[in-house]
């Protein structure tokens, strides 16, 4: 005979619930804890909105355990350097977020983020805020504290990680920490490392605490680290099993590996964009394994010898190239036929013209499928066209974008903006489409 | 005990409660967690293991995502995707509710997360009456409670009608 299998009281019929006239009642069977599930893939607005259903529904929303998005960054574009507005949505913003926090009921909370203009001025709601999410277990928390939009960039502190408050807490499930114009230093980044078992995500930006950091452990699990914008960074070491991706921007600093078996992804920005490039044979036993290359080039010096080693694995290459940087641009054809087995190609340039930068190969890429130009627009477009059509043996897509804001400070700005001369470089663009070849596909963003 | 893992052709029967009976391969009904636990402690397959808030039509549903999902190999994840999404498809309201509380029940996690996930994206951006509806919840507030709620959590109003 059959075994009797005994339901958890939670399955009990919610009394609460009245049996409507049309006689479904299965939502009324949903218990509230499945309901709290529903609501957590909703918005943490949509869900706070539930508050008006009915009385059953009142305080359900408190129990939200997926994403607190707090993004004022709509706030801060329209009172963009009105220091007297930004102040007091400051104080409208850190109610806003407390009310909220102090609200929740529920056991544990997915995930945190944070985007307002904020310095340590704030430091006990910002701390709260940490602290909230270390009594919730969180898996990911995000703070970007950004100042882009003051008006008063240079008297600011920036806001002080509070390490003491590690003590206190485990962070047991915290996946993924990004912490952006937060002063935090290396020793507390290390002490992360060693006491958060699950981190994989690590991102770092705008941090002047940062100087001396150290990547290494036995069981480290970290699979993306970030440091950007740093500018007191000195020296930094990484010896990381499992490191898949390295984003970093900053001063220079030598060659940060040791160990990083898996690392497939690297993004070098400016000034270390251009130490890498010219070294890339010092890096080329760490370069040699990659799948995907980010590179800001700016330099104004003569052209380089070019010594650079084969990018055998390399499928992605973006390259950024800010404007009358021809010599910059002079190092497109030889990281292009570095790499052998490249899919998709990215330039990224402000450049009115490619002549003579684009000129001296004569080979064809055989499996480059994907080629996307960025921000370049005119003749300088149509002679970059002209160059994939001769040189791509078997080209599927091309885009070509002509937002010229990609290298702006503050990117939500590009968006805003509706530049006449993207306008025309659409439409340049658009004439060119009709000489392309049958079969590729032709983008214009 | 773990002996009863070993021999993957095992089957074991689940009875709905509407009593149809289903001969389940073990390695599919693993999917669950419910049943893993007690297969790992005393009950022996040759029971029929009774399922009593499950129907028949929601139970052979359950079954037929836990076989696809243990019958993939984990590398085929966007395949696997394309069959989450497509089992949902034009799945009404009730369906998806009976689902939820079976996944629920017999801690079928992925498919607790994309059932829920699918009665959460039905009701984004709905008004409130329409979102009463979908879960037949009565309005027993009166318009002056309602209306204190409303400005209690304000900023969750912002730009809603």
């Amino acid at each position: 005979m059959g075994k009797e299998v005994h339901f958890p009281s939670k399955f009990a019929l919610q009394k609460r619930c009245k049996r409507n006239n049309k006689g479904e009642d299965y939502i009324c069977r949903l218990p509230d804890e499945i309901l709290v599930i529903i609501l957590s893939g909703l918005s943490m607005r949509e869900v706070a909105r539930t508050s008006v259903l009915s009385r059953r529904w009142r305080y359900l929303w408190t129990f939200f355990a997926g994403i607190f998005d707090f993004d004022g960054s709509d706030t801060l574009i329209r009172f963009k350097w009105n220091e007297k507005s930004l102040k007091f949505e400051r104080i409208r913003f850190i109610r806003w977020v407390n009310q909220v926090l102090r609200s929740h009921q529920g056991p544990s909370v997915d995930e945190l983020k944070v985007c307002f203009d904020l310095d340590n001025h704030y430091k006990p709601a910002i701390d709260g805020w940490i602290e909230f999410a270390m009594r919730k277990e969180i898996r990911k928390l995000e703070l970007d504290l950004n100042y882009d939009f003051s008006a008063l960039p240079v008297q600011r502190e920036f806001y002080a990680f509070p390490s003491h408050l590690l003590k206190n807490f485990t962070l047991g499930l915290l996946t993924t920490l990004r912490l952006s114009y937060v002063s935090v230093t290396g020793e507390v980044l290390e002490y992360l490392l060693s006491h958060v078992p699950l981190l994989e995500v690590l991102s770092v930006k705008f941090s002047p605490g940062l100087v001396c950091f150290s990547v290494s452990g036995p069981s480290l699990k970290l699979k993306y680290l970030e440091i950007i914008n740093c500018k007191n960074m000195e020296n930094l070491e990484i010896s990381a099993e499992n490191l898949v991706s390295f984003k970093y921007d900053g001063p220079n600093l030598g060659i940060p590996f040791k160990h990083v078996p898996r690392l497939v992804e690297v993004s070098f920005g400016m000034k270390f964009g251009l130490y890498a490039f010219k070294f890339l044979r010092s890096f080329s036993s760490y370069f040699m394994q990659l799948e995907r290359l980010s590179l800001f080039l700016v330099t104004k010096e003569a052209p380089f010898v070019l010594d650079i080693p084969e990018l055998g694995n390399l499928k992605y290459l973006e390259l950024k190239v800010s404007r009358y940087n021809r010599q910059s641009l002079l190092a497109c054809i030889p990281l292009l036929d570095a790499s052998p087995l490249l899919h998709e190609f990215i330039l990224k340039s402000l450049a009115t013209t490619f002549k003579r930068v684009l000129g001296y190969t004569t080979r064809k890429y055989q499996y480059l499928k994907v080629v996307e130009l960025v921000g370049s627009v005119g003749s300088a477009a149509v002679e970059f066209i002209t160059f994939v059509l001769e040189n791509v043996a078997s080209l599927e897509k091309l885009i070509v974008n002509p937002c010229i804001a990609w290298n702006a400070r503050i990117p939500l700005e590009c968006e805003l903006q509706n530049i006449p001369e993207e306008e025309l470089a659409r439409e340049h663009a658009m004439k060119l489409a009709a000489e392309l070849p049958l079969g590729v596909v032709f983008v214009i963003l | 005990m773990a002996s009863s893992i070993e021999n993957n052709n095992e089957k074991l029967t689940l009875k709905s409660s509407d009593g149809e009976e289903f001969l389940v391969e073990k390695h599919v009904a693993l999917q669950s967690t419910l049943l893993q636990n007690m297969l790992d402690s005393d009950c022996s397959s040759a029971d029929v293991i009774p399922l009593p808030k499950i129907d028949a039509r929601t139970l052979a549903l359950v079954l037929g995502y836990c076989k696809k999902h243990a019958d993939a190999s984990s590398s085929k994840q966007g395949e696997l995707n394309s069959f989450d999404s497509e089992f949902l498809k034009d799945m009404d309201m009730g369906a998806l509710f009976n689902l939820v509380l079976a996944a629920n029940f017999m801690e079928i996690k992925g498919l607790l997360d994309i059932a829920a996930q699918k009665i959460a994206d039905t009701i984004k951006d709905k008004p409130h009456q329409e979102v009463r509806e979908i879960f037949h919840v009565e309005n027993d507030y009166t318009p002056e409670e309602e209306a204190a709620v409303r400005e209690e959590n304000r900023w969750a109003f912002e730009g809603f009608p």
